[in-house]
């Protein structure tokens, strides 16, 4: 029994009557089209079925413009002997059955109709699963390839061509040599892998149009086609922005200065970044490996105390603890370290955790700043410096322990007050003014000097200054630091009093005396004994300067002595100056460094010594009479010396070269007196005429050397 | 111990004199002749015999070494000990007569001419 309406397309109607006749006994309505290009939305049927004859002109054609109608609807075509070559076409394009009209008395109809329908059936399936697996290929975004194992490619998606920026057709001509960087060393592993267990997957470099190089991730699968010939399937993905990412993450973790490791609930270490590997290395000379028990990197004393962490974490708490460990350098080490449950993407307890960081230089500056507080505050509440602090409203919210020392007051009798409270009333005007410009000028330091009225009634003269930090954190106020200065006051009144005392001194003075500048050389003061001593009235005198009190000659050398003399205190010379009538006059002048009024000054005393000189020179010149004097009788002592020295060669002659030849003589005359006979008297003779003739030639040499005496010569 | 005399001058009329005188004085005695301060040096250095004793007179004014280095230079040897000196001169400066008492060894001073006469 056939159900359904039945719709035949045919031009002749021959094949309509036909079918019409063959489902007469099914009684079910059967309709006539001549033509597809007929359908109209206002023809009023809805086949189940529709018989096309392949008779008709443009039957194949006929069947897509069906099939736009009547999507899903089993088309028969109707064929004979005359027309059975379109068939295998008609087939291809969608037909399920076809029909011989004259042999279909021997065939049951409905057996056809069935065929029909679980064939259509089958074929809207496989063109659906065709359409959906094309729509995936074309709308991926991955590289999908039909190639041959020698790098063909034979097909290429859209993702292909838009990875490789590659026409389907560039694609076709190049090749795998074209996109994938051939000197990848893995590439030749991975085609023998794939060669020999017919797919691999891993990682390859491509290559796009534009020359870049980018990181891929592949999968390929050897297979065979309904032609039993062998193919390729390839599909890449472009993992550069992964790979990135992945890069990325890294120096991310690599960056931190904190150690990060995942532990799992066994207390093995599943991960960890570099830090942590570093720290456990430096600490146990030992290389960390995934899987080792985190409680083997824990020193033994400490280990039930970790133990005991992990197993409080592992039940959902998360801990802090700090640990000081002597460290490889030799010192020790604060770590902090915060250990919390890890989950994993269904929210499940993975492990935990961990995170350390060394906080040594920070505990270090931590300490140090504490202890620099205690040390400022010690100094605060040691210091003679009263402190008073004030809020916007100046208000006093703090005062030191000397200002109660010092002033009196508790603090509870001014907290809260204003300073006017305790300042002196001819100094109140000043000191509103005061906090006034301190408000309007925050953290410029102010100086001031004033008088506060202490709690017994009496004034303090205080010296100090007062900055706003109302904008410092940490700080918040307006900072009043002063000090006594009340024995300085009266010091200072002293001073000015023993000032005015030596001023008159000075001026009255019988020394000529001035004061220069250090600088300038401009005389700054001089004393009527100075502008008497010089003849310049004072306004002439301070048109010079104390170079130019100098005659012109000597200026040079002065400034000289002065630069040369400028670092010391004190220093006396002998110079010369000059008065206004001209005359040049010696001096000894003494010179002081002195401070007036916070400039350098020298103090200059000044000594007239021109009489003390004047003596000296006359003294000098009686002194070259004298030596004069002196060398003449020197002269005249050495001229008798050199007559002496004559006269006692004479004297030495006369003893000695006189007295030779004539005891000769007398010793000859006594030896003849002996009248010896056998003496020679002609050689006796003859030896005293020789000394006679000696003692003549001594006499006159005497005689010559005489007259040398008496000459002079 | 023996003597010996040494006459040292360099005049040959004085040694002839002083020949004389001897030979009258002490007819057996022997002497040697030295015409300066160094011959008289020489001799005695080279003859020394620590059992004579020597006696000589000595010059003052002679060439090569005069009888005041002659004096100076006996002072370096032991045999300046046994060395007695008598000086003999002509001249009448006192100055070298003081000058002769300071040596040790001078045991007189003689102003020729002189005689062995008593005075």
């Amino acid at each position: 029994m056939l159900n359904g309406r039945f719709l035949v397309i045919d031009e002749d109607g021959s094949d309509f009557a036909a079918i019409k006749g063959l489902l007469s006994k099914e009684g079910v309505p059967v309709f006539h089209l001549n033509s597809a290009a007929d359908f109209s939305p206002a023809i009023d049927f809805n086949p189940s079925f529709i018989f096309l004859s392949l008779a008709n002109k443009n039957s194949i054609e006929s069947i897509f413009t069906i099939k736009q109608h009547f999507k899903n609807l089993p088309i028969i075509v109707v064929a004979d002997s005359g027309n059975n070559n379109l068939l295998p076409q008609a087939m291809e394009h969608g037909a399920c059955e076809y029909i011989n009209v004259k042999s279909a008395e021997q065939l049951s109809l409905q057996n056809i109709i069935s065929i029909a329908l679980s064939r259509n059936k089958y074929i809207a399936e496989l063109e659906e699963g065709a359409r959906d697996f094309e729509s995936i290929k074309e709308n991926s975004i991955n590289a999908i390839f039909l190639n041959l194992q020698n790098g063909t490619i034979l097909e290429a998606n859209k993702g292909a061509e838009q990875m490789f920026g590659y026409t389907v057709e560039e694609l076709r001509k190049i090749g795998r040599q074209g996109i994938v960087d051939l000197a990848d060393p893995k590439l030749e592993k991975y085609l023998s892998t794939r060669a020999v267990e017919g797919k691999v997957r891993g990682e390859i470099t491509g290559i796009r149009k534009n020359g870049e190089y980018f990181p891929c991730e592949f999968s390929s699968v050897i297979f065979r086609n309904s032609l039993g010939e062998e193919r390729v399937s390839t599909i890449m993905l472009d993992i550069s922005e992964r790979k990135k990412s992945e890069e990325e993450k890294d120096i991310l973790i690599r960056s931190t200065e904190e150690s990060f490791s995942l532990i799992d609930k066994e207390l093995s270490i599943v991960m960890y970044n570099n830090q942590f590997a570093q720290r456990y290395k430096a600490f146990f000379n030992k290389e960390v490996k995934r899987g080792d028990n985190i409680i083997d990197y824990v020193l033994p004393e400490r280990r039930e105390i970790v133990k005991e962490i992990y197993k409080k974490v592992l039940a959902g708490e998360t801990l802090e603890t700090e640990i000081t460990v002597p460290g490889p350098d030799g010192i020790n080490h604060v770590y902090l370290n915060r250990f919390k449950p890890a989950y994993d993407n269904n929210n499940n307890l993975y492990g935990v955790f961990v995170s350390s960081i060394d906080i040594t230089a920070r505990k270090k500056a931590q300490e140090s700043l504490e202890a620099s507080e205690k040390r400022f505050r010690s100094l605060i509440e040691n210091s003679e410096d009263m402190i008073v602090l004030m809020d916007a409203n100046r208000e006093v919210t703090y005062v030191s322990p000397s200002f109660t020392k010092l002033l009196g007051y508790q603090p509870e009798e001014v907290l809260g007050k204003r300073p006017l409270h305790f300042t002196h009333p001819e100094d109140q005007q000043d000191a509103l003014k005061l906090s006034t410009n301190a408000l309007n000028t925050p953290g410029v330091k102010l100086n001031y000097r004033t008088k506060v009225v202490k709690k017994d009634g009496e004034y303090m003269h205080v010296e100090g200054t007062i900055i706003n930090q109302l904008h410092v954190d940490g700080v918040n106020a307006l900072v009043n630091n002063f000090i006594d200065v009340s024995a300085q006051k009266k010091a200072k009144d002293l001073l000015e009093a023993s000032e005015i005392r030596y001023r008159t001194l000075f001026h009255l003075s019988p020394t000529p005396m001035f004061t220069y500048s250090d600088e300038t050389f401009e005389f700054i003061e001089i004393n009527k004994a100075a502008l008497d001593f010089y003849g310049y009235t004072e306004e002439e005198m301070r048109a010079l300067d104390v170079i130019t009190i100098r005659p012109e000659y000597d200026q040079e050398k002065t400034r000289q002595n002065i630069e040369r003399n400028r670092d010391n205190d004190f220093y006396q010379l002998h110079t010369i100056h000059e008065k206004r009538d001209g005359t040049i006059i010696n001096v000894q002048v003494y010179n002081n460094k002195v401070v007036l009024d916070n400039k350098s000054l020298r103090l200059v005393q000044i000594n007239d010594i021109t009489p003390v000189i004047m003596m000296e020179e006359e003294r000098e010149r009686a002194n070259n009479t004298l030596r004069q004097l002196n060398e003449q009788i020197q002269k005249r002592a050495e001229d008798l010396e050199a007559s002496n020295t004559e006269l006692r060669k004479i004297a030495w002659m006369q003893s000695h070269l006189v007295r030779a030849p004539l005891a000769r003589i007398l010793g000859l005359i006594d030896v003849l007196e002996e009248k010896d006979d056998e003496l020679d008297f002609d050689v006796m003779l003859m030896k005293i005429k020789e000394s006679s003739v000696e003692l003549d030639n001594v006499i006159r040499e005497i005689v010559s050397k005489t007259d040398v005496v008496n000459t002079g010569q | 111990m023996k003597l010996e005399i040494l006459l040292v001058d360099d005049d040959p009329t004085v040694i002839f004199m002083h020949k004389r005188l001897l030979a009258k004085s002490i007819p057996a005695s022997n002497y040697v002749v030295a015409n300066d301060g160094s011959q008289a040096l020489e001799y005695i250095i080279t003859n020394n015999s620590t059992d004579t004793n020597y006696l000589i007179f000595l010059d003052i004014n002679m060439p090569v070494l005069d009888g005041w280095g002659f004096l100076d230079a006996i002072q370096e040897y032991d045999i300046a000990a046994r060395c007695y000196i008598i000086m003999v001169t002509s001249s009448i400066d006192n100055y070298d007569k003081q000058k002769a008492e300071e040596y040790t060894q001078v045991i007189g001073f003689l102003r020729s001419p002189f005689n062995f006469k008593p005075a």
